[in-house]
């Protein structure tokens, strides 16, 4: 015997809803993705560097290397920006300017000489994303080359950071 | 192209469904609902929620990979939150357990589902959800049992008295 209850099985059965609807949640939706939203917790280790200009800092590591602004901006009094974080595939890079409101800060950004540190970054396309660099200022020190670790090169962005970009072999 | 490969945000992923996970999740909602305010907030809640969800350190590989059929799981629970809410409130209202429960099923009839559908939206929110999950979407009992949040005993205790409270109504219920 056949459940009656059965016969109230829904098909999926696709509406499109308002226009004006769909449009406004597309943009929640973007806006909940694409700046980042505090749900997210940082991995557990996590650069911090100084910039002298975080705003053109966090336009050019999206721009060249692919980065995604998560989270708000911390805007100190004075307009420098405080913190401001960004996305490269999961993990996180942590931005500040220095500001003259906290004098006793011991932190600036990257002095020409001896770098102290290098950040590595997997990117799908070295060439590409090399070319794209030096157009936008930064100074190549390494082309790109085939390394036994992958296609790699070494650059310098225009706020003073070094960077070694890699394609491991597949 | 030069992406960070190391892990893309899975979240990247709903904006690319949206447009084709769009009428799955509000069609699913409202024929559920029917009442397109209510199933325009729900779809909301899903969508937000799925960011949330793919976005979780733990998130299963099938989560950080959405797709409709997924969107259409959490749309299930978003449903079943709604339907909690207002079973709360209704439980201020009046009491609606502890009715006695003298029918027998199986029920040898056949429904006819508008005036079916018509009778959900008048049952209580606990009943409606009991049965629509179980009916509506076809959900097996213990699955109904996860998305209530209820054991499996007092799911079929609770699809026990929704499905006599529907017998009642349809059969002579007020309209």
């Amino acid at each position: 015997m056949t459940d009656p209850f059965d016969s109230l099985h829904l098909p999926d059965s696709p509406v499109d809803p308002p226009g004006a609807f769909a449009d406004r949640l597309r943009r929640a939706l973007a806006d909940a993705i694409l700046t980042g939203a505090p749900m997210i917790n940082a991995p557990a280790l996590s650069p911090y560097l100084v910039v002298a200009d975080a705003r053109s800092a966090l336009a050019w590591y999206s721009e060249v290397l692919g980065a995604r602004p998560r989270g708000e901006r911390h805007v100190n009094a004075d307009g420098t920006i405080g913190h401001a974080e960004l996305d490269f595939g999961g993990a996180v890079l942590m931005l500040a300017e220095p500001s003259p409101l906290y004098p006793d800060v011991p932190v600036g950004p990257p002095t020409p000489g001896p770098f102290s540190h290098t950040l590595h970054l997997e990117v799908a396309d070295v060439d590409a994303t090399v070319a794209t660099a030096r157009r936008r200022g930064a100074t190549v020190e390494r082309a790109p080359a085939d390394e036994p670790y992958g296609r790699a090169a070494v650059i310098v962005d225009p706020f003073g950071h070094r960077w070694m970009l890699n394609r491991p072999p597949a | 192209m030069n992406a960070p490969r190391a892990r893309p945000d899975p979240a990247l992923g709903l904006l690319e469904l949206y447009e084709e996970a769009l009428p799955h999740v509000y069609g699913y909602l409202l024929a559920r609902c029917r009442d397109a305010a209510l199933a325009e907030d729900l779809t909301a809640e899903t969508f937000l929620a799925a960011v949330a969800s793919v976005r979780a350190p733990d998130a299963a590989a099938s989560v950080t990979a959405p797709s409709v059929p997924w969107l259409i799981g959490v749309a299930r629970h978003k449903l079943a939150d709604h339907w909690r809410r207002v079973a709360r409130e209704e439980r201020g209202l009046r009491r609606l357990d502890g009715e006695p429960e003298p029918v027998t099923d199986p029920w040898e009839t056949t429904l006819d589902a508008i005036r079916a559908r018509a009778v959900l939206d008048r049952l209580g929110a606990h009943h409606r959800s009991a049965l629509t999950l179980r009916y509506l979407d076809g959900l097996a009992v213990p699955e109904v049992a996860r998305v209530l949040g209820r054991t499996v005993h007092a799911t079929e205790a609770l699809l026990v008295r929704a499905r006599a409270a529907f017998r009642r109504e349809y059969q002579g219920g007020s309209p």
